[in-house]
This record gives C-alpha cells, structure tokens and sequence, in this order.
C-alpha cells in the first residue's frame, strides 16, 4: 500500500503553489469578492500559461494528457487559497466530459480554447432543489429541443458555454453543448451564501443542433456517472485544501489569542474541538485518497467517490463551525478572512449531492447487489 | 496512491478466516467469548501457538513470519471476528518489549513459551489512584537483597485471573523530575503465594481483575530494561498496541456485513427493508464511516510498517475509531429493530446475542488503551502545534 503521492505528482503543483501564493493573498480575494464579478481573472491566465488549464486535456488537444490525480492536487491548492475560478467547473464537470464525448470536431472546437483559459465552461444539471423540480428535457431525432430549468450553474453569466446534461423522451440521459447566448436561453445572474457567481438557466425550446450533442443513450449515462464521480473527488480535493487551511489558521490563532492570562489553546475546551475537526478531515482526506486511488486504477469507484462525497459535506460541517467558533468574535467579522473557510465550506457540503443524498445513492447502490459490500476485503 | 488490499492479502484474509472458524466452532465460541482464560482459553492458544500462529508478525529470529503490519491487521481483524482467544497483549506488547529491552536470559526463557503458548502475561499498569494519568502511578517496589519487594494492588489488570505472569510497573524512585523518570518493568511471577487478583465484571462482558500484591518478591532479573527505565519500555510498545487497537473496529464491518446480509435475504422475495429510502440512507451512510475508519487504519499501520507513523494522527485514529463504531453500531441496532437488544441466551437474541454483545463492549474503547480526551490533546499539540494542555 501506498498513502502518498507521488514526486512527479507533486513536483507538478510546486511551481503551481507559487502562482497561487502571490496572486491570493487575503486582501486580494477580499477585494474579488466584494467586485462586481468575483472571478480571478489574472489566476486563470497565470494557470493557462502555466499549462495547468490543460493538465487533463489530452496532447492532440494542446494538453499534458495527465490524470485526475494532478488536477486534484490543484484543487487542494485552490482551496487553500480559495480562489475566486471555475476550475472544477470548467476542467472537470465540462471538460473531462468533452474530452470523453466521440464527437471529435466538437473536442477540436472546445478543448483548445479551454486549454489557452479563452472559454470558461460550466455544467447544467436539472434542478434537484423543491423550487424547480420540472427537470431538463430534450426532444428531437437529430436536432434536439431543450426546456427547463437548472438553479445552480457556477459562473454562469461569465462561462461562454455549458455542458448540459439533460433526459430525453424515453428517459435516456442525453448530454449537449450549448454556447453562451444561444437562442431560447437565458441566463438570471445569482450568488451564492460563499460569495460564489452563479447562473439560473431557462430553457426555452432551446435548439440545440446534433453537432453539439456531447454523448447520447448509454454512452451519455456513462459519462454523465464518470461526470458526478470525477466531480466528487475534485470537490473532496478541494475541501481538504479549504479545511486543512481553515484549521491550521485555527491553531494559530488561538495559539496566539490570550484570555485569562493564558493562549485560548491552552484550555482543553478549545484542544478538544480542534482534534475533532482534526480527524474529521482525517477521515474525509482518507476517503477521498481511496477514491482516487480506485480512478487512478480503473476501479470501479461507484461506491468510493460517494463515500469521499459524503465526507466531503460530514467533515465540511463540523470543521467549518469548528473553524469560525474557535475564532470568537473576530469570526463573524467580515473584514477578517476566517468566515470565507466557514462558507466554502459549507458550500462545498451541498454542491451536487449533500451526505444524504450520498448516503441513499450508496445505500441504492448496495441494495441493487449486495456482494459488493458482503465479500469487502476478499474479492477482486 | 494504493489503499486497497492486494491480491495477496485478500487470499491471506480468506486463509485466515477458514483457520480460525475451523477452531471456532460455534460451542467453542459459546464457551469461550468474552473470556480471559480459563482451560478451553488456553487449549486454543497452545494450538494456535503448535500451528505457529500466535508469532507470524514476529521477526524471523524468534521464530516469526516478519508479516508486516498490515498483515498482522489482517491476522488480529480475523482472530478477532471469530472470537478466536488470542493473547494480543503478550504478543503484541511483552513479546516485543521482551525483544527490545530483555537481557538474553530473559528473551531465551520467555519467547519460546509465549510462542508456543504457553505463557499469558496480565499487565499491571493502571491503579485506583493512576489511571488517565498513567506515569503518576505509586505502588512501591523496595530492593531487599537481591529481590524487590512489591507491595499494593492493581486495578483492570487484564488476563489477571488466568495469567502466569504479571507485567507490572512499579515506582522504584519518588524523587524524581518527572513522575515518569522513576518507573520500572518487572515480571511478577503469578504463582507467588503474595499474589491474587478478585474479578471485576465489565459492561462489555470483558474479563478484567484487581490484583493485589502482598510482599511479592521479584528477583532482580526479572526487571525489564533497567530500574526507573520503565516509561520508555511502556511507550514504545504503543506502535504495536495501535494494531491491536486498530483491528478490534473490524466488529463494525463484520456486524455491518451480517445485518446487510440479513436486510438483502429478507428483501429477495421482493418488498422487503432495502427497498426502503430510509434503510438504504442508513446503510449507505454505516458504509462511508465505515471505508473512512478502514482508510484511516490502513494508512496509520502503513506508516508503522514504513517507521513514519505520525503521533497525531495516530493518537486521533484511536478516538476517531471507537467514536465511529459506536455510531456504526448504533445504526445497525437502529436497522435490525425492537429486538436488536435481546440479550444471549434469550431465545430472540439476533446473532447469538454477537450484535448485542459488541454495541456493549464498544464502548470500553473511550477510556480503554488512551483515553479519548488525552488522544484529543495529542492531536492538538502534535498535529495542529497547540499549546500542551495534559502536563
């Protein structure tokens, strides 16, 4: 066994880690918040230019043709520094899935401009909150007809296209490219609780030609599965960063903070809630490493990137409070950085699936065959 | 990045699992759960120790297999599911200490008869007045000749009632720095007419005693690792005890296997608990604290076997199992029902009573082997470099 990554793995986020350290520190990502358009407009260039864009593009594409694995140790950078930009958004949920479509003149399109950090992209799901409930649908033989609604789409207004993924008649999944301002769409600009952009998308008998359809039957359910399983380890990268930051902030502020002529740390009140946060992303680092492991190796990781999912929302929850109580009063304050750990984290809890939505789906998943748990530590 | 079991070790899990229930047959495990000793106790473990069993994570040179610790995981994990009586503590604590800090006369009386089974220490750490705080401990040993005196009692002495010896820690220096500086190791012999234990019955149905000590006389060689050395040979076992530790959650996965087993039988026919949203939910959500705890051991034993185990993390695995099993364990009383705590030999006791017996014992682990807020200020101090808040 083996719980590390590698040297090559690694050496390629240090140079990234410098991009990061000097475009984010905390005056800088306060300011993008607070701006009009909270996204890191020089980050995104920096990382295109460092090729970090394309890390996962394949090289016909202008990529590094590397794996999962890489990208997510960006994302624990990203969360580190939470960084105002829709990498998970563009590289994972739109881009991995281009990549794995057979339509080769839409990759030829998209890739290379996603690779350059030209055209940010963001996924459109239906709507799973009590609001919009109507879902997406698609209809047409070879030209295809979206109507619906999806409530959060990460950086909508800014993204110049999205990965639609949509249910046709027959309740086939059906994925599509629609591009920024295409006829029948419009977009509602939102933000999110994080501070996050975000887009509510309409639908209405959009057309959306056969040239942009993505992945269609059991090709679409394929990626569409592959899609939310990339998905929930990118944001359990992402969350070890948010977290693993947010804690050791914690540490030192009360380290240093005295009351009652001693460091607040110094009362085992306070050393006890910080060992739990501890383990709580103990547990969800290890998670998320088993599920990485098993995309790395071609496992079926079905189970185990819910599972990191989950954890991704279990250890979200309690290290987040965890994080902004212990900082007392100045926690609250807004002008003080320890809040945006709470809400990135918390935020990270729900996108796409909160632990019990991952708890049913792992539950489905076992009921549907048993064997797969009861044979655990035995079988192939 | 490689979490999961081999091939290799999958088959040694399968090998294991078929040995043990081969000796564990159900009127053996009726006799002998929960217990400590006692005559069928220990015909088990000389046949365990003839098979060579008992030493496979030995080194060679003391008769062992060298497994490495996520073998022995694997070996403990099952010896522990079948309920199979298994010294784990002078295998897994004295065996090595004696190794690591024995003279050769010591190492060449002793291994061979653990080994083979033959020999069951009791450890003496914790007394009424040291428990939390081990290193505060006071039962005196006085030098008389060439013998130390020992005078006291002990409380929780594991193994006490069935023993043949006695791992005690003694104070032999009260003047010192540090409460831990004057502490020391020596083997008490549990024939000695001075010795004798009274049994303490536990919530978890887990055998323990008091003993008491009433000029017991301990010949000078019989100290381990030198006079007021004894702290050290206590801590350096802790690696292994982690193990030990480590492999007693694997109830959880074994009663989560059990219950999913049962829950899938009864909905074969069709509308049965799986297809309920809110047992699936349930069983969903034992499965991921359940790959977490099984990560998190696996990982803590590779940096064992690595020589790179991490204090905090370690110290965090502890709380953060037994926590998580209790919970575990907790939900599958919620999913078996109104009859998950009847209790053996009713006739309505669902796995023979196991299910019920293990949500029982789980518990012990808060306060048993480190306790759980000590554990937490560890990881505070080492992990997030904390202010030290125990000493």
């Amino acid at each position: 066994m083996d719980f590390n990554f590698s040297e090559e793995q690694q050496s390629i986020v240090d140079a990234a880690e410098r991009v990061f350290a000097d475009l984010c520190d905390d005056d800088t990502i306060k300011n993008i918040g607070e701006s009009d358009v909270p996204l890191h407009k020089e980050l995104w260039a920096q990382l295109a230019d460092s090729g970090m864009l394309g890390l996962v593009v394949d090289e016909e594409h202008g990529g590094l043709g590397m794996t999962l694995v890489e990208l997510c140790l960006l994302f624990e950078l990203q969360g580190k520094y939470l960084a105002p930009v829709p990498m998970i958004a563009t590289l994972v949920e739109c881009g991995l899935v281009i990549s794995g479509s057979d339509n080769v003149t839409l990759k030829a399109d998209l890739l290379p401009q996603v690779v350059s950090g030209e055209l940010l992209l963001s996924p459109v799901r239906a709507s799973n909150g009590v609001l919009d409930t109507a879902g997406l649908a698609a209809a047409g033989n070879d030209d295809l007809v979206l109507n619906g609604v999806s409530g959060v789409v990460p950086y909508a207004s800014v993204a110049g296209g999205y990965v639609v993924t949509a249910t046709e008649d027959d309740g086939h999944a059906v994925i599509v490219y629609c591009p920024q301002g295409a006829s029948g769409l419009s977009v509602t600009e939102q933000r999110m609780s994080s501070g996050e952009l975000a887009g509510k998308l309409h639908f209405e008998n959009c057309a959306v030609p056969a040239a942009q359809v993505v992945a269609r039957g059991a090709s679409a359910a394929a990626l569409a599965e592959r899609q939310k399983q990339d998905t929930f380890v990118a944001l359990a990268a992402l969350q070890v960063g948010v977290l693993d930051e947010g804690l050791r902030r914690t540490a030192e502020y009360v380290s240093q903070r005295k009351q009652f002529g001693r460091p607040l740390g110094a009362f085992q009140a306070v050393s006890q809630q910080a060992a739990n946060a501890y383990m709580a992303i103990e547990s969800l680092r290890g998670a998320y490493w088993r599920a990485l492991d098993d995309i790395e190796h071609g496992n079926d990781a079905a189970l185990s990137t819910r599972v990191a999912k989950f954890w991704v929302g279990e250890a979200g929850h309690k290290a987040a409070h965890t994080i902004l109580h212990l900082h007392g009063g100045i926690g609250q304050d807004v002008d003080y950085p320890a809040h945006r750990y709470f809400l990135w984290g918390k935020h990270n809890e729900r996108y796409i699936g909160t632990p019990d939505d991952m708890a049913l789906d792992v539950g489905k998943l076992i009921a549907a065959d048993a064997t797969r748990v009861l044979n655990a530590g035995t079988a192939a | 990045m490689d979490t999961r079991f081999n091939a290799a070790q999958r088959k040694l899990r399968l090998e294991l699992r078929d040995y043990f229930k081969s000796i564990m047959t159900p009127e053996v495990v009726a006799e002998v759960v929960g217990k400590e000793g006692g005559p069928r106790f220990r015909e088990i473990i000389r046949k365990l120790g003839e098979d060579g069993i008992l030493t496979l994570g030995w080194p060679k040179e003391y008769g062992g297999k060298e497994y490495t610790t996520v073998e022995q995981l694997i070996l403990f994990e099952e010896a522990w599911s079948a309920h199979t009586p298994f010294p784990l503590i002078t295998i897994n604590t004295v065996g090595p200490a004696i190794m690591k800090f024995g003279t050769d006369e010591q190492k060449d009386f002793f291994l061979p008869k653990i080994a083979a089974g033959q020999c069951i220490f009791a450890v003496g750490y914790t007394e009424a007045g040291s428990g939390t705080d081990l290193a505060s401990l006071k039962m005196p040993a006085v030098l008389d000749g060439d013998e130390y005196v020992v005078n006291g009692n002990k409380l929780f002495t594991s193994s006490g009632q069935d023993c043949d010896y006695v791992w005690l820690a003694v104070r032999t220096e009260k003047e010192v720095k540090r409460p831990s500086d004057g502490i020391s190791i020596m083997i008490v012999d549990a024939t000695d007419p001075g010795f004798s234990f009274a049994p303490i019955n536990t919530v978890g149905d887990i055998e323990t005693s008091m003993t008491y000590y009433e000029n017991v006389r301990i010949p000078k060689d019989r100290v381990v690792g030198g006079i007021n050395r004894g702290w050290k040979v206590i801590t350096s076992q802790l690696n292994h005890e982690r193990v030990t530790l480590a492999s007693m959650t694997v109830v959880g996965a074994k009663q989560f296997r059990r219950v999913v087993k049962l829950l899938d039988e009864k909905s074969q026919a069709g509308d049965g608990p799986l297809t309920d949203p809110l047992v699936r939910a349930k069983v969903g959500e034992l499965y991921c604290r359940l790959e977490a705890i099984e990560v998190l051991n696996l990982r803590t034993a590779t940096q064992i076997e690595e020589g790179k185990l991490d204090v905090a993390l370690a110290s965090g695995v502890k709380f953060q199992n037994t926590l998580e099993l209790i919970e575990v364990l907790r939900g599958l009383l919620d999913l078996v029902g109104e009859d998950a705590l009847v209790a053996y030999p009713s006739e309505g006791a669902i796995f023979d009573g196991d299910l019920e017996r293990d949500y029982r014992s789980a518990q012990v682990n808060t306060v048993g082997g480190g306790v759980m807020e000590v554990m937490r200020c560890m990881v505070a101090s080492f992990g997030l470099e904390m202010p030290n808040t125990i000493a």
